[in-house]
């Protein structure tokens, strides 16, 4: 402990709490002085301060900074494109999902849209007990409105929601739903008409493009 | 004296404003921007913070999905760096109450029985000391040291981060030093314990 013909204690004390920010050059001016007064008068906090460096030093060189991670920023672009889709933007976050819940929701989809390929050959053999892909079809995000030429689609991560309009443009495509936990878009192709052959062309010429996981029909009855 | 800052982000504070008003606009390549621009930054603080590395990237993706709900709505009042760590200091700590108290990291735990054995010949055989030592502190010291001695942000910014008075972060930082004074010698080749002179009231 300090000598007591070192005090006044609270000197010292005032010194000692403004030390970090003496090292930094953080100090206000009038501050600054103070304490460089006070360590040219004491030596047990001349050496604190000393010590304080040392500190500083370690501090900053102790901890790697990882590098950004594409899969993480795909992530958060799905996060707030799902939000885009399933609300108007809100400026406050009071308006947003509960945020645990918001964090898994995103890992889910993301997840589901990167190993999408082989779960869906599984189940199209296997639906649920209405036909339905449980998986892909949560009911708040794929409403069959009756339409025949609606669609279900999920697409990669990180496809941006301009490439999302191009890929959709040469069949008047629009988003009527989605996307759900999993990803998945119910797609309007207005310019295709509801009929077998016309759809099954279309989400053939889908299919065929990278950026595209998943295209099937949507059938009234439920099942594609 | 030389300032600390070696994050690069203090020079680009007001275009970091201009990012975040165009990503209020719901700007998807300015919030791209920023998340590279921060990445780093905010995992090292949130690892600092949480000492768990498996939280980082969900802390990170909360952090930026907060700023992209907020720009439209926030007032460029402090620098824009005090606020996104601001927001990733609470991110980060409710990550820490997900994953519960009671899960000690490996490391802490570690540090904690060498802290109270004071067998110095151990601590200093060790190539993690510094993660060791700070592993003896809170997360809210951790998250003050950073702040000063990596960011070199002045009190009076980190109390606005941190909604806290600045006496407290004072105090903090205090506390920090004095519970890092087992490490003392070690860490800074000093005698001297900081923070050994006389208790302050947190």
């Amino acid at each position: 402990m300090i000598e007591a013909t070192e005090r006044p204690c609270d000197e010292h004390e005032g010194v000692q709490l403004l030390l970090p920010w003496y090292v930094i050059d953080r100090l206000e001016e009038d501050e600054r002085e103070r304490v460089r007064e006070h360590l040219a008068g004491c030596g047990r906090c001349a050496a604190a301060a000393e010590a304080e460096f040392g500190l500083r030093d370690l501090v900053a060189a102790s901890q790697a900074s990882p590098q950004p991670s594409d899969l993480g920023l795909a992530r958060l672009k799905q996060r707030i494109r799902q939000e885009r889709v399933s609300a108007p933007p809100q400026p406050s976050v009071s308006s947003a999902p509960p945020r645990r819940w918001a964090g898994r929701r995103a890992a889910l989809a993301a997840a589901v849209a990167l190993a999408i390929a082989a779960p869906v050959a599984f189940m199209a053999g296997r639906g649920g007990p209405d036909g339905a892909y449980r998986t892909l079809a949560s009911p708040s995000a794929t409403r069959y409105s009756g339409q025949g030429n609606e669609v279900r689609l999920v697409l990669r991560a990180n496809v941006s929601p301009e490439r999302m309009t191009s890929l959709l443009e040469p069949y008047a495509g629009v988003v009527v739903d989605g996307p759900n936990s999993a990803g998945a878009y119910i797609v309007r192709l207005r310019s295709v008409e509801p009929n077998d052959e016309a759809l099954r062309s279309a989400l053939e010429s889908l299919r065929r493009q990278d950026e595209v996981l998943l295209a099937e029909a949507i059938a009234p009855t439920g099942r594609p | 004296m030389t300032a600390v800052g070696e994050t690069g982000l203090r020079d680009d504070e007001t275009a970091d404003w201009a990012l975040i008003r165009r990503i209020g606009d719901g700007d998807e390549a300015a919030l791209e921007r920023l998340y590279k621009r921060y990445y780093a930054i905010l995992c090292r603080f949130v690892l600092r913070i949480t000492r768990r590395p498996e939280c980082c990237e969900e802390v990170v993706n909360d952090v930026m999905y907060i700023v992209w709900q907020k720009a439209a709505a926030t007032t460029p009042l402090s620098r824009a760096s005090t606020w996104i760590l601001g927001i990733a200091h609470k991110r980060a700590l409710k990550a820490i109450e997900r994953h519960g108290r009671d899960s000690i990291a490996v490391n802490d735990r570690e540090a904690l029985e060498l802290a109270a054995t004071d067998d110095m010949t151990d601590l200093v055989s060790t190539t993690s000391l510094a993660e060791k030592a700070f592993a003896l502190l809170t997360p809210e010291q951790r998250a003050v040291m950073e702040l000063v001695y990596y960011h070199g942000l002045p009190y009076q910014d980190i109390a606005v981060a941190l909604e806290c008075p600045e006496n407290t972060v004072k105090t903090r930082m205090f506390h920090a030093r004095k519970r890092l004074r087992v490490f003392w010698p070690e860490l800074t080749g000093q005698v001297v314990a900081a923070g050994d002179a006389q208790e302050v009231d947190a």
